[in-house]
């Protein structure tokens, strides 16, 4: 049982992948994974305590969570993967939020390219 | 507060706006560093891009030019304090891409980070203009604006300066334009 004063804060970050074909939560988690490893570095990856806590595949949103003090360093990190699995891809930050409820709400799952052949 | 991405491909304008961005409004002229003696276009943004040469650089910044774009390499931060200066007098901007971020990776990437922290920390005392953007060329690289405050915290900035980055700093140098067509009317 951790006092709280000592609890850590998370927020909890609402993203969206950008790709032209789908990829499941574990490959979208890998690729979080090694880039936040290769930024942030692994002491950097033990102070965020990132992990992705929601993912669904058909729509390719999710929601990944960190700590308040590292929240810079994890955003930047995800915006920093170019490619799951060797293929080109992108992540978008749709919102930030205190609570996993909330993060649910700002979800982009509308085709941002309506009438373009990207997704 | 309204937030400008200005540094993306056209054909992206309709979907940028989706992704919490305003429309600027504004043409924008990218020229490369050896072009800076052609005609600047008064009704549009000119930025020109960083060449690798400070002597370069300062010809750049001594131009009719709006801002100048990642005027940072790996192994070469192209912009000293003096050239601050020239910027500062001639009113010019930095502009600092993310797409240029992920170009590089590992130790290229580390040292890219600390000359653009440092260039950031020049532009913070001489109080010249910074501007984040994506760059976007693709539809990969397109980001929200939480993602460009983010870029900006991380190289130094308060989040008052970020924010101030990719809003109220476009609409000052945007305003020039606005300016120009309204006296010439």
């Amino acid at each position: 049982m951790i006092p709280p004063t000592l609890k850590v804060n998370k927020r909890y970050i609402a993203f969206r992948i950008i790709a032209k074909q789908v990829f499941t939560e574990k490959q979208v988690l890998q690729a979080m994974r090694q880039s936040v490893l290769s930024f942030a570095g692994e002491d950097g990856y033990a102070c965020s305590n990132f992990d992705v806590v929601y993912y669904d595949q058909e729509n390719m949103v999710g929601v990944a969570r960190a700590t308040d003090s590292t929240l810079d360093t994890i955003i930047l990190s995800l915006s920093l993967v170019d490619n799951i699995q060797g293929r080109r891809a992108g992540v978008l930050i749709t919102g930030v939020s205190g609570t996993v409820k909330k993060a649910m709400r700002k979800l982009l799952k509308e085709n941002i390219f309506k009438g373009d052949t990207t997704q | 507060m309204k937030y400008y991405d200005i540094l993306v491909d056209p054909k992206f304008e309709g979907v940028i706006e989706r992704l919490g961005y305003s429309k600027l409004g504004v043409g924008i002229q990218v020229l490369d560093s050896n072009e800076i003696d052609m005609a600047y276009a008064r009704d549009k943004l000119v930025f020109v891009k960083s060449s690798n040469s400070l002597e370069k650089n300062r010809r750049i910044l001594k131009s009719p030019c709006d801002g100048i774009v990642d005027p940072v390499f790996p192994r070469l931060l192209a912009l000293d304090y003096p050239a601050m200066t020239i910027a500062k007098d001639n009113d010019c901007s930095i502009i600092l891409t993310l797409s240029n971020l992920e170009k590089y990776t590992g130790i290229q990437r580390a040292n890219y980070l600390s000359r653009t922290r440092l260039l950031v920390k020049m532009a913070t005392k001489k109080r010249l203009r910074v501007i984040l953007t994506t760059g976007a060329s693709s539809e990969f690289q397109l980001r929200t604006p939480i993602q460009l405050i983010s870029f900006g915290k991380v190289l130094g900035m308060t989040d008052s300066q970020a924010k101030r980055a990719i809003g109220p700093a476009v609409e000052h140098i945007r305003r020039r334009v606005y300016d120009t067509a309204n006296s010439e009317s």
